[in-house]
C-alpha cells in the first residue's frame, strides 16, 4: 500500500495522467481512505491551476518591438 | 499557417517579422533569464534570433514553430554556459528527491505527522486575490533552482506538452518530471504556510 509519503513524491504524475492502470488505482485507494490526502491533492491541483494562472509578462514596448523588427530585417537581408 | 508566416519571412515581409516578434520575444527572454539569468538574456535572445533567422529555410514543421525557436534560445543559451563553465549539470534531477515535502511532515512510516491545513481561500482566484500570497509566491518563484523554474514555465505558464519541453531542454522525460514536481511542491508549500501561519 501506498504512504501519504508517496502520495505527495507522485502527485505531479498522478496529475499529469502519466501513470500505469495499476498504480492509477492504487494512489486512488489511498486517497480515498485518507482524507489528509485528499485535502493535499485538492490544495496541490489548486496550487497547479494558480500557478498557471501566475504566468509572468516580460513587458514589450512598442519600440522595443519596431527596434527588434528592423534588427531581424536586417539580418535576413545579409548572404 | 505556420508555412505560410516562414514564407512571408523568407520573402522579407516586415508584418511577419513584426508578428514573430510580438509572438516570441517575451518567451524567448523569459527561458533565457531563467537559464542564464538576467544579465546576458538579452545577449542570448539576440543570438537566438540570429540563428532563428539564418535557418528559418530548414524549418520542416515537425514540431511547432515556437517549440523550434524555443529550442534554438536553450541551444544558444546553454553554449553560453558551458563557455562560462557555469552549466555542471544543468537540469539535473538525481540529486534531489522527487519530493519537496518536508521529510519531517511524515512519521517514520510515511504518514502525516503534520497533515496539511486547512486554506481559507477556497479558489485560485481568491487565493491570488491576497496581495501578500503574490509577493511570497514570486520570492518563491524567485528562489527555485533555474531548471525547476524553466519547466515550470514551459509546462504550466505556457502549456507546453512533456515532450516538447525535453526536446527544448534536451533533458530526459523523468528529470524534467521530477523537476516540475520539485517546483509545484515548492508553490503548495509556499500556500500552506502562508494559509496557516
Ligand atoms: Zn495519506
Amino acid at each position: 500500500m501506498l504512504t501519504c509519503k508517496d502520495i505527495t513524491q507522485k502527485a505531479t504524475d498522478y496529475n499529469d495522467k502519466h501513470m500505469g492502470l495499476w498504480q492509477r488505482m492504487q494512489f486512488k485507494m489511498h486517497v480515498l481512505m485518507c482524507h489528509h490526502c485528499r485535502r493535499f491533492m485538492h490544495q496541490f491541483e489548486r496550487t497547479i491551476e494558480m500557478t498557471q494562472q501566475l504566468k509572468p509578462s516580460v513587458p514589450c514596448s512598442d519600440s522595443s518591438i519596431d527596434e527588434q523588427v528592423k534588427r531581424l530585417m536586417n539580418i535576413n537581408h545579409k548572404p | 499557417m505556420e508555412q505560410e508566416l516562414i514564407e512571408q519571412l523568407l520573402a522579407g515581409e516586415e508584418a511577419a517579422f513584426r508578428q514573430i516578434v510580438t509572438d516570441y520575444q517575451g518567451i524567448m527572454l523569459q527561458l533565457a533569464r531563467n537559464i542564464v539569468g538576467d544579465a546576458i538574456a538579452d545577449e542570448v535572445v539576440q543570438e537566438a534570433w540570429v540563428s532563428v533567422i539564418k535557418s528559418l529555410k530548414k524549418f520542416e514543421g515537425r514540431s511547432s514553430l515556437k517549440t523550434w525557436i524555443l529550442t534554438i534560445v536553450s541551444n544558444c543559451a546553454k553554449t553560453r554556459l558551458r563557455k562560462e563553465a557555469r552549466s555542471v549539470a544543468w537540469g539535473d534531477a538525481s540529486d534531489i528527491e522527487a519530493s519537496a515535502v518536508s521529510p519531517d511532515r511524515f512519521n517514520p512510516k510515511g504518514f502525516w505527522s503534520n497533515t496539511p491545513g486547512h486554506w481559507q481561500s477556497a479558489s485560485p482566484e481568491q487565493l491570488l486575490a491576497s496581495e501578500q500570497l503574490r509577493e511570497n509566491l514570486d520570492k518563491s518563484l524567485q528562489q527555485l533552482p533555474g531548471a525547476q523554474r524553466t519547466i515550470l514555465q514551459l509546462r504550466d505558464f505556457e502549456g507546453l506538452p512533456m515532450d516538447d519541453i525535453c526536446k527544448i531542454l534536451q533533458i530526459s522525460e523523468s528529470n524534467s518530471r521530477v523537476l516540475l514536481h520539485r517546483a509545484r511542491t515548492k508553490l503548495w508549500q509556499t500556500i500552506d504556510e502562508l494559509e496557516n501561519s
